[in-house]
Parts: C-alpha cells; structure tokens; sequence
C-alpha cells in the first residue's frame, strides 16, 4: 500500500509548505463544487417540490392543453370536465385556472396564484396556520402561503392588491413543506376566472382515479387523452419529470455545472503542472534516492487529491450555506428549497475527485518520466 | 593463502569501456573508461571541469546509461536492472554539492524519504532517521526545516538521508564545494569515520585535502581516466 499514513504526512507537508498555491486551488475547486451542489440542488429541490405538489393533492392524473409547454399558457373550457369525469377509471375531476401574476404593489414578481373550488381536494387538503377556509366560492378572498405570507408581511384580515385596484381578503394563511406551495395563494375559481377575464376557462383539470396502479393511471392517461384532440393527459408523478420547466432548468444546471467543472479541472491542471516544474529539482532527486515511478505518481496524485477532498467539503458547506441564505430571502425563497439532497452532495464530492484525479494525472505522469540527471540540473 | 573465490573477487562496481555521447553524439563526455572499485574501498575521482566526473559518478550510480560500455555493479549490468530506481533506493547513498533536502520538510524527515522505498514502518523509519542525525550530530535539530540549518548542517543532514537505507556505496558529486574549510573538515572526518566501518565511498571532488583523505584517486582529463594511484597517505 503505497499511501500509508506516513506517506500522507509528507503529501501534508508539502500543501502546508507552499500555502498560497495549496489556498488557491482548495478556492478554485471549492467554488466549483458550491455551484454545480448549488445548482443541482435547487434543480432538484425544484423537481421534487413539484412531485409533492402533485402527490400531496391526491391528484392523479393532470390534463391541460393539447401541445402546450407550458401549464400556464393551456386553455380549456370548463365544461370539458364532465366529458373528462365519463372517462373510464375517473373518481373526480377538479378544474382549475393557474396564474402568475406580478404584483407590483409589494415588490413581488412571478407569483403563482391557484384558482380551485372550494370543495377541491386541493383547497379541503390545505393545512392552515392561521385564519379560516374560503366562506363563498365567488368571494374576493385568499388564502396565502407561509413563505409568501412572509415575503409579503401579511396576516389574515389583511387586504391585497391583485391586480391594480382589485383588492381581496386575505383570509387564511397555509403552512406546508412544498416551496411551491408555500410560496403560492389560493383563490375560489370564479373570483379568479372573473378576476383575470377568463369566465368558464381553465387551464388544466386534476383527475383524481378509482385505481392508483403506474399502468393503471398510464392506461387512464391515454384514455383521457384520446377522448378530445385538444385535451393532453399526463400521469402526475411522472409530470414533473417531463416539465419543461424542470428540463430547462435542468440542462442549465448541468451546463454550468460542466462549465464549472472545466475551468475548475484547468485550475487544478494547472496547479499541479506549476507543483512539479517547481519541484523538478525535488523529485529529480527524489528519483535519484530511489523512489520508483509509481511513488512519484501517488505523491503528486495524492496532493491533487488531497486539495480535492478538501475542496470538496469546503465547497460543499459553501453550497448548504448558500442556499440556506437564498431560501431565507424574500425574493428567491418561494423558489428555493433549503436543504440539498445527500444525493447531490455526494454527487460534488464525487465530481471535485474527479477534478483531482484530472488535473493530478498528466502532472504526476510527467514528474514520474523526469529523468533524475535532468531533473537535477534544473534551475 | 588460498585463491579468492570468484564471488569474494568481484569487485563491488565496475565500468567497462564506458563511453557516453551527448547532444546526438557531438559532445563526448567520457571515452572508454574502464575502471572497478571493491567493496570498503575509498576513492576520490578528481579532474579539471568539464572532464566528465559527474558523468561517471551518475553512469555509476545508474542514474544516466552509458552510450557504449557497460556499468556493473557485484558483476551484474545496471542494464539488467528492471528498475535502476529500486537498485538505487537498496544499494547506493547519493550525496550532492546542492545538499537537495526538501525545504518544506523538517530534517528528520528529509532523512526518511528514502526509507519510503523499504518496509520500514513509521516507527522504524523514525527510529533509524533519529539515529542517523545522531550519527552525525544533528540530534538537536532533528525538528528543524532546512532554511533553519547552517550550510555545514544541511550537508550533515544530507549525509544522513544518503545513508538511510544502509548503501553498500556512498557516491558524492562535490560535497565540500559549498563548504568553508572548516566545516568541510568536519565532513571530512565524517567520510573516515563511515569507510573505517567498512562502507565504500567514491567522492567526486575538486578538493585537493578531501582527495588527499581518500585511499585511492582517480584521474579523469577530457573524458578519459588518465591515473589511478593509490593515496601516499594511506597507502
């Protein structure tokens, strides 16, 4: 076993001997680790949060628009859901209209708003924290997310400005783990649909089935899909994964992630190309005491790997910190979920080795051909 | 008095023939030299600059290849060697003018590094390195970096390290060239002491008092060995 304690002590010895270039690169890859972990997590805070969405509501079975990317830009009738509701293996159909709005009077952009019925399942499963449940369903009223109600400074009795002039009650505010939700407000459908000029207009309805088998709801997807040529049915579990949103955010978490992984493995490359022209004289020497190729290789592969590991821990505590801080803002925290999956964590450590191993191997390669008489000529 | 056996007789290294070109055959530094040095003997290679003792000391020391000729070391070819690294690491102690030591180390474990290459444990490996400082009367600056050291502790310590796997040849490329009259005396003195314990020393030097502490000199002038003469003093 070439690396044996001892050995490390001198792999430690050498960072701890030229610290300016070991606290450089430990930055480099620890940056790069924070954002790919940061990235990815949110990314996947995101697509879990949908899921639950999804699952927290008893919902099944989601149809929208046909050819639609985007829910939001889906339009329906109404009364399509009683056409929906004769569909084979269909319990219940919940229509719904859901907005975003930006509401300029508090400085908030982007802010889901959800017009369902008040007998929904979606609106009968919302646990509140404070207030009470809609009392009509045409009334102007709301009940909003914590974190929404949070970022907004708002309690129940409190009135809103939806659209300029257009006030509603803040009734009830809702407490869940779903940043999504969390970060959203309910509203009874009419007053929405009246609200947004959108009478008898949904954007999708939420099937709720009578068997909750994969193949049974996939078969009751295509069903419903197949029952109008403007309807398109999708499983719900299986809606977050194929969301655009998600895809898209997705491929730019990855994206960046390779752009950081790039400048991070050049980093590290060059790092440790500057280690051994450094140490030519060392390792010359080294090789002359005797060490074998293979000895040279481990130390200056342990050294990389070594600013690895550590990069990775640094730049991991980095990422949790980060977005801990993102969530706790009102801007960003009805979007960003606070913890990041062990998965993805695991993920970053796996990728600063991999930047180690990258950046580590050429150099070491090339200190182990040194040839030890040149090597000990170098100035 | 009976013969030597053939084992008993072979020298500890020879050079046979050697010739080694560079710069693709423009420069010769050494021309057909041919030489042995038994086991316990002590030998100073001397020369103007240029004549290409370094040269020999690193053909013999199997840290260069000859370009004709071959190196033996206890009647086998450098060449045969798998690994030089591991026939270096087993049988040679190098000492240079530079002293080389690894400045972020402290001199204790400047003298390990070569043990990495043996199964010394950690303990071992300390042990040995601790009595090697001693042996050279560094105990004191056993936790000591380089820097800390003056130019004549440094070259001790050095010493220690060339020592550290028990070499049965200890080769030196100058090793009192950066030294005051002084210390050098003191390393000097060092030399004797380890060849009167038995080990075989060949000292590549300018220096005529430290060619002069030797038992044997060679010669070397534009590549070729020109003398080799057994020392008056020891002789």
């Amino acid at each position: 076993m070439i690396l044996r304690m001892w050995f490390i002590s001198v792999i430690l010895a050498n960072l701890r001997g030229r610290p300016a270039r070991s606290l450089l690169t430990l930055s480099g890859i620890a940056i790069a680790v924070a954002a790919v972990v940061s990235l990815l997590g949110v990314v996947r805070g995101f697509e879990r949060s949908l899921l639950e969405l999804y699952q927290g509501r008893g919902i099944d079975v989601m149809v929208q628009q046909a050819g639609r990317l985007q829910m939001t830009s889906s339009s329906l009738p109404e009364s399509l859901g009683e056409q929906i509701a004769k569909v084979e293996g269909v319990a219940a159909v919940h229509p719904a209209l859901i907005e975003v709005l930006s509401l300029l009077q508090d400085d908030m952009m982007g802010v889901v708003v959800q017009g369902w019925q008040p007998e929904s399942t979606a609106v009968r499963q919302l646990k509140l924290a404070a207030g009470q449940a809609f009392t009509d369903p045409q009334a102007r009223q709301v009940i909003v997310g914590q974190r929404l109600a949070a970022a907004m400074g708002v309690q129940p009795g409190a009135s809103i400005d939806l659209i300029e002039g257009e006030k509603f009650e803040v009734v009830g505010v809702f407490e869940s783990n779903n940043v999504f939700d969390s970060g959203s407000m309910f509203i009874p459908l009419q007053a929405l649909q009246q609200l947004m000029l959108r009478e008898d207009e949904v954007t999708m309805f939420a099937v709720v089935a009578r068997e909750r088998d994969p193949d049974v709801l996939r078969a009751l997807a295509e069903r419903i899909g197949a029952s109008d040529s403007k309807l398109e049915a999708q499983v719900a579990d299986e809606m977050a994964q194929k969301s655009t949103e998600i895809r898209v955010a997705r491929s730019f978490a990855w994206l960046t992630s390779v752009i950081a992984v790039s400048i991070g493995s050049v980093g590290m490359l060059n790092t440790m190309m500057m280690a051994v022209f450094e140490r030519t004289r060392e390792i010359a020497m080294l090789r002359a005491l005797g060490w074998r190729r293979r000895r040279v290789i481990a130390m200056v592969l342990g050294e990389s790997t070594l600013l690895s590991i550590l990069g990775a821990v640094i730049g991991i505590v980095l990422a949790v910190v980060l977005v801990r801080f993102l969530a706790s803002l009102p801007a960003s925290g009805r979007l960003v979920e606070g913890d990041i999956p062990f998965q993805i964590m695991a993920q970053g450590f796996v990728l600063a080795l991999l930047l180690g191993l990258i950046g580590g191997v050429y150099p070491a390669w090339s200190a182990s051909r040194l040839a030890p008489v040149e090597g000990l000529r170098h100035d | 008095m009976t013969e030597p056996t053939p084992a008993e007789a072979m020298p500890l290294v020879e050079a046979i023939r050697v010739t080694r070109h560079f710069v693709d055959g423009q420069v010769t530094a050494l021309k057909d030299v041919s030489l042995t040095i038994d086991e316990g003997e002590y030998v100073a290679l001397v020369g103007q600059s240029g004549c290409g003792k370094s040269t020999l000391l690193n053909l013999l020391g199997g840290l260069d290849s000859p370009t004709t000729g071959s190196i033996r070391f206890r009647g086998r070819d450098l060449a045969d060697f798998g690994d030089p690294a591991r026939f270096r690491s087993s049988q040679l102690g190098f000492v240079f003018q530079s002293f080389h030591l690894i400045s972020v180390l402290t001199a204790e474990q400047n003298v390990q590094m070569p043990m990495f290459e043996t199964t010394m444990g950690s303990a071992a490996r300390k042990e040995r390195a601790r009595e090697l400082l001693a042996r050279v009367g560094l105990t004191h600056r056993a936790r000591h970096r380089p820097q800390k050291l003056s130019v004549g502790e440094r070259q001790r310590v050095a010493i220690a390290r060339a020592l550290a796997n028990r070499p049965s040849l200890l080769l030196a490329d100058e090793p009192t060239g950066n030294l005051d009259s002084v210390t050098a005396e003191s390393i000097f003195s060092l030399f004797d002491s380890l060849n009167q314990e038995g080990m075989t020393l060949l000292l590549v030097t300018h220096d005529p008092l430290l060619a002069a502490r030797a038992r044997r000199t060679l010669t070397l002038h534009d590549g070729q060995l020109i003398s080799d003469r057994p020392n008056s003093r020891t002789g």
